[in-house]
């Protein structure tokens, strides 16, 4: 049971999300009480973008051990995850309280702190967590990021040059690594960071984002097309119906307004527009996965890379 | 690789109906071409045909849904009856009450897009419902020669 339930966590840190959920799941179906299991599953399934699931997982979780600070930080991430952030915070602080010298607990919370823009935050916890475990990529990609966000580059290439010494195929450190090269300009670097990232994980959304930023520095018109796509990707069910509903009533409401002054032939124009944007919508993430897939393929990486 | 039998809160339990599960792309179609009179059984039949964990739900949405279009259309049958209604305003409610319809098949197709996508992960197959169009075509004919005002708007 602790074979399988380490070979989770070997699998969880390695990216290989499918794999750690049914390894999961086997450790539950054997023992349906173990709470570190339904805390890991609940990390899992909030990788997998499965929300509502994991925040089942990490109530069982905290139901079953209620002073586990692994349990909380499950919890808090869930409910991050849920967009419910204040009580998100208060789980993840507790997990900090619980267990102050888990560098893991530490970054979830420094995590949340940059999400909400609470820079200084961020750093008081990614400080700690540094000292807790200086040899954490995990904690050096994040370390790396923070310092890139206040705009130091060298610092933020130092560690991100550190974090890939110690694990090669670290998606965030490479994703880092891809950051900094772009911001020196080495474009044709970042690109292979982003590709070596985004084939470990094709979800990634700090990969896709600097795929994006790629694309908008090649071409603006492409680049507004994957910032788009990768924003939309990005919304919650709510914001896409939001997104949705406003366009159509934008359309509905201009052209009757159109056609209340006469200018029907502007009212028909808009009507082609909107037709248009129908088509592209429904073929935009197709497309957008398949731009993905060719772009991954696509790109030789170099033989030093 | 072997799996284990412990059940994740948002995975679907197929039934019977598995077999006729679709993607719920194919109901929003049928709102579309069709109407709510379509597409609303249609995503009613899917949620329980994809064992979808969230099927009570969806169904509770689908009872708002149509309790909210009954109420809007009597909130401006009352406030027409007061005289508060310009003719002008008409287009504008027709608006609103399409938007209201698709506001709710919208969120349906996304919660049932999930669950679809479970399905197929766990080996299930999702058919094609094209006829779902031509059906939705025939019918809103028919249903303009035997409702007339509340109820056709509401159903179409």
């Amino acid at each position: 049971m602790d074979r399988e339930l380490q070979l989770a966590e070997h699998y969880l840190s390695s990216g290989l999300l499918h794999q750690a959920l049914e390894s999961l799941r086997r450790v539950l179906s054997l023992n349906p009480e173990d709470a570190l299991a339904h805390a890991l599953l609940a990390s899992c399934l909030i990788r997998l973008k499965r929300p509502s699931a994991a925040l089942h997982e990490a109530q069982l979780a905290l139901g079953l051990a209620p002073e586990s600070s692994a349990s909380h930080s499950a919890l808090g991430a869930a409910l991050w995850a849920n967009r419910r952030n204040a009580p998100a915070l208060e789980h993840l602080q507790t997990a900090v309280a619980l267990d102050p010298e888990n560098a893991g607990h530490r970054l979830a919370l420094a995590s949340f702190f940059r999400s909400q823009g609470r820079r200084v935050e961020q750093q008081a916890q990614l400080d700690v967590a540094r000292t807790l475990d200086p040899d954490s990529p995990d904690v050096i990609a994040a370390t790396g990021d923070a310092a890139l966000d206040r705009g130091d580059t060298a610092a933020a290439a130092e560690l991100a040059d550190e974090a890939l010494r110690l694990e090669p195929e670290h998606i965030d450190a490479l994703t880092l690594m891809g950051r900094v090269k772009l911001r020196l300009g080495d474009t044709r670097a970042a690109r292979e960071h982003a590709v070596w990232a985004l084939r470990a994980d094709a979800q990634d959304t700090g990969a896709l984002h600097l795929m994006a930023e790629i694309k908008a520095r090649e071409s603006p018109v492409l680049g507004l097309w994957w910032r788009y796509n990768t924003w939309l990707s990005e919304r919650g069910s709510t914001g896409m119906v939001i997104v949705l509903m406003g366009a159509f009533l934008t359309y509905r409401v201009v052209t009757q307004v159109l056609e209340d002054r006469g200018a029907n032939d502007l009212a028909q124009l808009v009507d082609y527009a909107w037709l248009g944007m129908c088509v592209y919508s429904w073929t935009a993430p197709a497309r957008f996965r398949k731009s993905l897939e060719r772009e991954i393929e696509s790109v030789a990486l170099r033989e030093d890379f | 690789m072997r799996r284990g039998s412990y059940h994740i809160a948002d995975e679907p339990r197929p039934g019977a109906l598995a077999q006729y599960a679709i993607d719920p792309m194919w109901a929003a179609l049928a709102l579309m071409f069709g109407g709510v009179w379509l597409a609303w059984p249609v995503f009613a039949l899917n949620a329980f045909a994809l064992g979808s964990a969230t099927r009570r739900r969806d169904l509770a949405l689908l009872a708002a849904g149509l309790a909210c279009m009954v109420a809007f259309l009597a909130t401006v049958e009352f406030l027409a009856g007061l005289g508060w209604m310009p003719e002008a305003t008409y287009p504008y409610l027709r608006i609103a009450l399409t938007a209201l319809k698709l506001t709710f098949a919208f969120v349906l197709q996304i919660s049932q897009s999930r669950a679809a996508e479970l399905h197929r992960y766990f080996g299930g197959r999702l058919r094609v419902a094209w006829p779902l169009i031509p059906l939705g075509f025939a019918g809103q004919m028919g249903l303009f020669k035997v409702l007339t005002g509340y109820w056709l708007a509401v159903l179409s």
